[in-house]
């Protein structure tokens, strides 16, 4: 990469042109719009719906409403029995996915020190990357038994290998002169990890982070489809067989809002990491 | 004088898969300290892979190497290995890059001797600067004093300058050339650049295509002090057309 002399941003003296002025008039006109868009196409479709339910062009009994679920919602929190759900379901994410992502370091780190590992290991790798590893979820009930400690091996297991391949790929991006340059120093192959391998692999970890946040959801999903004792896709499930479907769109829509909010707590660690750089 | 270091009948034989390659044959070279010794030779050649082998980072196949005596084995830390580019790490400040190989050796005590380095060559302003937030000449110096924060008695200098335009090209080479003899090392330069070669050393070494050999060995003295002031000298030009001559004839 070749580094010309950059020339500094330097803002102008005195007052911004007018010209500048418009130029950040557009800028703020442009988010603004942007923004109201986006909430449009939410209050568009949230109406159609309603409007679609009260007219009768569909079955609110059979595809709810936003109101019918705004109701069913408020209900459940009322009775306390949402938070116990929302509780649940969080806190087996968010185990699933320290655990997974924990364990995808370490293995990244593994099968960096060792290339010959991480040789053997590839196509081992690609055929667990292409297994929809939900499929052993039986398997993992008949061994865990039917509790948190299923659920949460179900989510490790969806989000490791996803987290273990995107995380060594990074590693093995590591610029090797960089590398040369530390070796040059007589750096040791931990002082290589620490110094650049790791530091460079930043943002990819991020992105992988980003990777198994989703992961752990569908795992978690789908152990409480499988085990139903609690959580929301053990109310999922339990209204469907109930065939109240407001509970199932409700807990759809708060599933939604929750996974969104962990999304966005892993952006604001990216930010946070970003200025750290 | 004792030489600062010394190739013996150095050979080096790479193994691919493919093809078993001679890369260098039976070299010969020593370099005596405070000298600066220059090595131009048709790309391709193996001048950086000698580099590589005096900086301890590849073991010749036959032939000895030694630093003061010593046989060069490892990564020595009398030896400062400084590359093409500056690969000055983005997520360290200018301090922490220039105090690296003071990090990686645990030598604490460098510490002053780093900062001093900043302060005197005009980087100190921009010690928590990014990298990124330097120009490419003022990062390439952020590189040599890091190279040379850990004090070594031998540098090695890589094409430092090739990655930068001509200008800043020109003004780093004063600079550098300046920095190591006001520091009173020895350093050893590869080059494909015949006038930088010949502005900058005191010595320059003609390397034949590979496998390498040395072909000529060409004491330089010319007036002036500075890399750009030897340019003008009136010898320079015999000088270039000597080195020119000993490449073409060898090509």
């Amino acid at each position: 990469m070749r580094e010309p002399d950059r020339p500094r941003s330097s803002p102008l003296p005195g007052a911004p042109s007018a010209d500048r002025s418009a130029y950040l008039r557009r800028l703020r006109r442009d988010r603004r719009l942007i923004t109201a868009g986006r909430v449009l196409v939410l209050l568009l479709f949230a109406l159609l719906w309603e409007g679609a339910a009260q007219l009768g062009w569909i079955d609110g009994f059979i595809f709810s409403s936003p109101s019918r679920i705004f109701t069913t919602a408020l209900e459940l929190a009322q009775s306390g029995e949402l938070w116990l759900h929302v509780g649940v379901t969080l806190y087996e994410t968010v185990l699933g996915f320290v655990i997974g992502t924990a364990l995808g370091i370490l293995a990244a780190v593994w099968l960096w020190w060792c290339p010959r590992a991480a040789k053997i290991a590839d196509p081992y790798l690609v055929i667990l990357n292409s297994l929809p590893k939900i499929a052993l979820g039986p398997v993992i009930i008949v061994w865990m038994g039917t509790g948190t400690a299923a659920i949460v091996t179900i989510a490790v297991l969806v989000s490791v290998v996803v987290a273990t391949t995107s995380i060594a790929t990074g590693f093995f991006e590591a610029d090797p002169q960089q590398l040369l340059l530390l070796r040059s120093l007589g750096a040791t192959k931990f002082q290589q990890l620490t110094m650049v391998v790791l530091p460079a692999s930043v943002p990819t970890m991020v992105s992988a982070l980003k990777l198994s946040v989703g992961m752990s959801w569908v795992g978690v999903i789908v152990g409480e489809f499988l085990i139903s004792r609690a959580g929301l896709g053990y109310l999922i499930v339990y209204g469907g067989q109930v065939f109240k479907l407001d509970i199932v769109m409700a807990g759809v829509v708060i599933l939604c809002l929750l996974s969104a909010l962990m999304y966005y707590a892993v952006v604001w660690f990216e930010k946070k990491a970003g200025r750290r750089r | 004088m004792n030489p600062l270091l010394q190739l013996e009948g150095v050979s080096l034989r790479y193994q691919t898969a493919e093809a078993e390659t001679v890369a260098i044959e039976r070299l010969d070279l020593s370099v005596a300290p405070g000298e600066f010794v220059a090595i131009v030779g048709p790309s391709g050649c193996g001048k950086s892979t000698v580099l590589s082998m005096i900086a301890g980072l590849l073991p010749p196949t036959a032939g000895s190497i030694t630093l003061n005596g010593k046989a060069v084995d490892r990564p020595l830390p009398g030896i400062g290995y400084m590359l093409q580019r500056d690969y000055l790490f983005e997520w360290r400040s200018i301090w922490e890059n220039v105090a690296l190989g003071l990090d990686v050796r645990k030598q604490p005590g460098g510490r002053e001797r780093a900062e001093s380095l900043l302060k005197t060559y005009g980087l100190y302003e921009f010690k928590d600067s990014r990298p990124s937030e330097l120009s490419g000449g003022m990062r390439q110096r952020a590189a040599l004093l890091r190279t040379l924060a850990i004090d070594p008695d031998l540098l090695l200098l890589d094409e430092p300058f090739s990655a930068l335009d001509y200008q800043t090209r020109l003004t780093l080479s004063d600079e550098v050339s300046a920095i190591i003899r006001k520091e009173q090392k020895t350093a050893l330069f590869v080059t494909h650049d015949i006038s930088e070669a010949v502005s900058i050393a005191d010595r320059v070494v003609v390397f034949s295509a590979r496998p390498a050999r040395v072909t000529l060995d060409l004491p330089v003295t010319l007036p002036g002090s500075t890399p750009l002031s030897r340019r003008s000298a009136e010898e320079f030009r015999a000088y270039f057309d000597r080195i020119w001559k000993e490449l073409q004839h060898h090509a």
